[in-house]
């Protein structure tokens, strides 16, 4: 559904959090931060829903798996997935309904593409 | 065969008399040379008999006892008055405490006293350990069977040897193994009973004999055993326990006793010197293999902590060239200008930062593996140190919650390699911010005499009192590593450092309440 700019961005690294940030909010997206599974659900709890979250896979406390399957045990298990990650882990990403997994480090192009996919960017969206 | 003379045809009667007295005669001389023939036949049967060293019965077929010999009486302890009685039942019922297994060798009568036709050549086995090979076959008078011939020799020797071998052999087959906990069961029930009527293995860590690896038993409701001390002290103890024969042997691993091997037999029967040869061979056998589970299970947990680390280090990697390849592009693309632009030059300079300090870590840890940290001793401040330390973790510490306070001497003076307190400083912190769930951390710094201490003290997660000693390996951790990066060499780095400094470091925890790293140092080392 490609009606929000608002994406959620999960990832422990400080510094992938930042720049991942910036990139997105350049490309004019309504960016989320969140460092880790349990933050995010506490975050999906109190904000608006996503158009689309951006997750890492291995995470202190609530890590990239733990999230998906909660996540889709909820109320909003619709919001598309796009799993970053480096940890050869992924078909298990796969088997739990990631929409894409993006291998890190990422093409700048390849994480736009995937996101814009699911989500408008603001300059782009309707008015 | 001798011709009687024959009186001759149509001779007077005196000529006929004379020779019915020859004739007479000449039968008494028979008979007697016949009587004289059966009593040195006799004779020569009897001292056959007699001299025989096989053990010889004679048994009609009524169950009486029609011959024997003293070999036989011998072999088989049988008072000679017993075997006069004449009963064969009432020998059975004599020998039968001596065998080890009196009701199979009973039922192997049986069947033979059943079917007399029947040749049998089998092994009986006492108690006592000596083994009669035993053959049968039946008596005959004429095509007619009379009673059965038993002949008894004593094989006790090549049984023992046979036995030994196949006795090794299996052991061997079972002990080829790396499930230590199934060998020692196999090897427990394979030694009952030829080494004795229970066995009982034991097994500790060698490191601690509180601590019990595995135990096995035969047979399964065997009591638990009390390993005598002799034995954990390393000898090989023959001993009595309440009215049990025993037999401890240790398990000796490069000199020290890694665990016992018990054997107890009931009265009559004793355990000695032919079961000890066996049962000190077998605990030879069984340590090796222990020792052979124990390299393996330590090289396959080097391969294990291999694979993690490249797993870790491929995610620590990883972590900073994501940033760096994403700021790059952004730049490049002029995606991001202005103000953010900076802001993307301190993340690619803190990447390169992260980068280099994770090759250094995987430096020292070659180093502190070759003993080689290389300590560059001078006049070091360690108050100065630790505010070094937090002041560059400004960053960090502001982003992780947690309140720093340092507290102690305004000064602690020393003669230590400056770099290196740094790291050890720097590591405790970082280990502080990074399980300390965002709680004040405070570092106090105090000087003792010759002796400083310096104590971080976190309130994060707490480490459990299992995990403790673990800490301190390199690539061990108390938690995930999917949970929190890391190489997980932090802590072995400041355990390094402390003891090339003549000081040591140690650990109080409790979970879910925090952590306190305390070194120690003296204030000259002599590193």
């Amino acid at each position: 559904m490609m009606n929000r700019a608002r994406v959620m961005l999960i990832d422990d690294d400080d510094d992938i959090r930042e720049i991942a940030m910036l990139v997105l909010e350049a490309a004019g997206y309504d960016v989320v931060t969140a460092t880790d599974g349990i933050d995010a659900l506490e975050k999906l709890d109190t904000a608006d829903e996503p158009a689309v979250i951006v997750l890492d896979w291995m995470m202190p406390r609530m890590d990239g798996e733990q999230f998906l399957e909660t996540l889709h045990a909820g109320p909003n298990a619709s919001v598309p997935v796009i799993v970053l990650t480096g940890h050869a882990g992924t078909g298990r990403a796969s088997d739990l309904g990631a929409a894409e997994i993006i291998t890190k480090p990422p093409e700048l192009s390849d994480l736009l593409d995937a996101v814009g996919r699911y989500a408008t960017p603001a300059e782009h969206a309707p008015a | 065969m001798r011709a009687f003379p024959q009186p001759p045809a149509g001779g007077t009667r005196i000529a006929r008399s004379a020779c019915r007295t020859m004739e007479s005669s000449d039968r008494e001389h028979q008979l007697s040379e016949t009587v004289r023939d059966q009593a040195h036949t006799l004779s020569l049967l009897k001292a056959t008999i007699n001299a025989t060293a096989d053990g010889l019965l004679v048994v009609d077929t009524q169950g009486r006892v029609a011959e024997y010999n003293a070999r036989f009486l011998a072999m088989w302890r049988i008072p000679e008055e017993l075997a006069r009685s004449g009963l064969d039942a009432r020998l059975l019922e004599f020998v039968l405490d001596q065998l080890e297994t009196p009701e199979a060798f009973l039922e192997r009568v049986r069947e033979l006293y059943d079917d007399p036709e029947r040749e049998s050549l089998d092994v009986v086995r006492f108690r006592d350990g000596r083994v009669l090979e035993r053959y049968s076959m039946p008596q005959r008078l004429g095509s007619r069977i009379v009673g059965r011939v038993w002949s008894f020799r004593d094989v006790t020797e090549r049984e023992t040897l046979l036995r030994r071998a196949t006795f090794f052999a299996d052991a061997a087959r079972l002990l080829a193994t790396l499930d230590l906990e199934g060998a020692l069961a196999g090897v427990a029930r394979l030694s009952v009973p030829y080494l004795g009527d229970t066995c009982d293995v034991t097994l500790w860590s060698p490191d601690d004999r509180k601590k019990l690896v595995t135990a096995a038993s035969y047979p399964d409701d065997t009591p638990p055993c009390h390993p005598n001390p002799h034995s954990l002290a390393g000898a090989t103890t023959l001993y009595d326990a309440s009215a049990l024969s025993c037999l401890g042997v240790p398990l000796l691993v490069k000199g020290g006793v890694v665990g016992v091997m018990t054997f107890t037999a009931t009265p009559p029967r004793r355990l000695g010197a032919k079961e000890q040869e066996v049962a000190e061979e077998l605990a030879r056998r069984t340590a090796l293999s222990v020792e052979n589970a124990k390299l393996y299970r330590g090289a396959r947990k080097a391969l294990d902590a291999r694979d993690e680390l490249l797993s870790i280090a491929a995610h620590e990697i990883r972590g900073p060239i994501t940033s760096m390849h994403l700021a790059v592009q952004s730049l490049r693309r002029g995606l991001l200008s202005g103000p953010t632009t900076s802001r993307v030059l301190d993340i690619i300079e803190r990447e390169d930062r992260r980068l280099s300090r994770f090759v250094d870590e995987l430096l020292d840890l070659g180093r502190a593996r070759a003993g080689s940290l290389g300590l560059k001793l001078e006049e070091v401040d360690l108050r100065v140190i630790v505010e070094g330390v937090v002041a560059r973790h400004a960053t960090e510490i502001g982003k992780s919650g947690s309140p720093i306070r340092i507290i102690g001497d305004a000064k602690c003076i020393g003669r230590w390699d400056g770099f290196r307190l740094d790291q050890l400083v720097t590591n405790l912190l970082s280990n502080a911010l990074k399980f300390g769930r965002g709680k004040p951390i405070e570092i106090s710094v105090v000087a003792r005499g010759e002796q400083v201490v310096l104590a971080v003290a976190d309130q994060g997660i707490g480490i459990a009192p299992e995990e403790r000693e673990r800490i301190w390996k390199p690539f061990e951790r108390a938690v995930s590593p999917r949970h929190y990066g890391g190489l997980g060499l932090g802590l072995y780095i400041v355990r390094t450092i402390a003891e090339g400094l003549h000081g040591s470091v140690m650990v109080a925890s409790e979970l879910g309440r925090g952590t306190t790293f305390t070194v120690f140092l003296p204030r000259r080392s002599s590193a």
